[in-house]
């Protein structure tokens, strides 16, 4: 079977897309009233916890206020280490909710109606998969931010701001990149997979995911570089246009994890009244 | 060939497009109603062919986005040129 082109596949999701872009520019209001409502909660608990603990808030804050250097790097460590803890669990759960955004959309691809309750789907039965699934896609920032915040913290402490430090922060930041770039091209598809058949077992999808993409990994950058002009003119308009590009990403994608996998071709009703939204 | 089509997202883009050459007065709005014009062009070919409106829309968004860049960079200049002046007193 031969494979579709990027331009097909975006033909395909404009198609999909059409007179659904209320719901989808809905959906994401409501994601992001919840992430806002998350993280507000997550920080003011944070920040009363430490305090609490009698340790400063600030991320770095209060470095000279200890009387030895042993003292302030141990008290900034805890500091670091729970700041690094719940940016980790907001960005679980932002990436969860995507899920849901992904599921809602998973949907519109497939011709059916979009439902709001959708982007709650991943909370559901299958928490577990789905917070597991995106746990180990922020392992690695977390693990390589601990390090380049001690790093950091070692070097404000001791004043000695070495070149060596920052090059070590440098070096740990583009290997963070680098991880996450080939874990996204090997495990970037078990999203799709938990979303298409969530009773599939974890590890199964991870190998599912890691089959279905040899050989279109390619495929999958070039498309990933092509929605670059759309990205550079979405924050052009004030961040405005993500409105209308996240669900076209979403949905380009979700038609070419239909196209890796051999999907069969659904039929797919016009809308009745196709409006500007 | 004229494309006749019954496409709100075109349409947008069209009236986008032309806000966008208007509001190259005010700089930066040139560049976002500019940028929408352009983004939602693209998004409403759904056909082989673009509509007409989006097409206006594509062409009147890109120019509003030129000529806001300029108008920045013209900005910019005057404000060197005004901080050269008082350093040196041109």
């Amino acid at each position: 079977m031969e494979k579709k082109t990027s331009a097909q596949l975006k033909q395909e999701a404009r198609l999909a897309l059409k007179g659904n872009y209320g719901f989808c520019a809905g959906c994401l209001g409501v994601m992001a009233i919840a992430i806002l409502a998350f993280s507000v909660l997550a920080n003011v608990t944070l920040a009363a916890a430490l305090t609490f603990m009698g340790l400063s808030w600030g991320y770095f804050g209060g470095a000279v206020s200890y009387d030895s250097a042993s003292a302030a790097i141990q008290r900034m460590g805890v500091s670091i280490f729970a700041y690094a803890l719940f940016a980790m669990a907001i960005s679980i759960v932002v990436s969860v909710l995507l899920m849901g955004y992904v599921r809602a959309c998973f949907r519109i691809c497939r011709g059916e109606r979009g439902d709001i309750k959708d982007l709650f789907f991943p909370f559901g039965k299958h928490i577990g998969k789905f917070i597991g699934l995106a746990g180990m896609f922020q392992i690695i920032p977390f693990l390589f931010g601990l390090v380049a915040g001690f790093s950091q913290a070692v070097s404000m402490v001791t004043g000695d701001v070495s070149w060596f430090l920052m090059a070590f922060s440098a070096i740990i930041w583009f290997v963070e990149i680098v991880a996450i770039f080939f874990m996204s091209l090997n495990y970037g598809m078990a999203a799709f997979i938990f979303i298409e058949d969530p009773e599939t077992p974890f590890l199964q999808a991870l190998a599912e995911s890691r089959r279905i993409m040899k050989g279109n990994r390619l495929r999958v950058i070039w498309l990933g570089l092509t929605f670059l002009g759309m990205i550079f003119l979405a924050y052009a308009s004030c961040g405005i246009g993500f409105l209308w590009v996240t669900p076209y990403m979403v949905c380009t994608s979700i038609y070419f994890y239909f196209d890796i996998t051999n999907a069969r071709e659904v039929d797919r009703k016009e809308p009745e009244n196709w409006t500007f939204m | 060939m004229m494309v006749q089509e019954n496409n709100g997202m075109a349409q947008a883009s069209m009236i986008l497009g032309i806000i966008s050459i208007v509001g190259v007065c005010c700089c930066y709005g040139g560049l976002l109603f500019g940028s929408l014009a352009v983004i939602f062009a693209f998004l409403s070919k759904t056909e082989d062919q673009m509509a007409d409106s989006a097409r206006i829309g594509l062409i009147t968004g890109i120019i509003g986005i030129v000529l806001s860049l300029f108008a920045v960079l013209f900005l910019i200049g005057a404000w060197l040129v005004g901080i050269l002046a008082s350093l040196g007193g041109w």
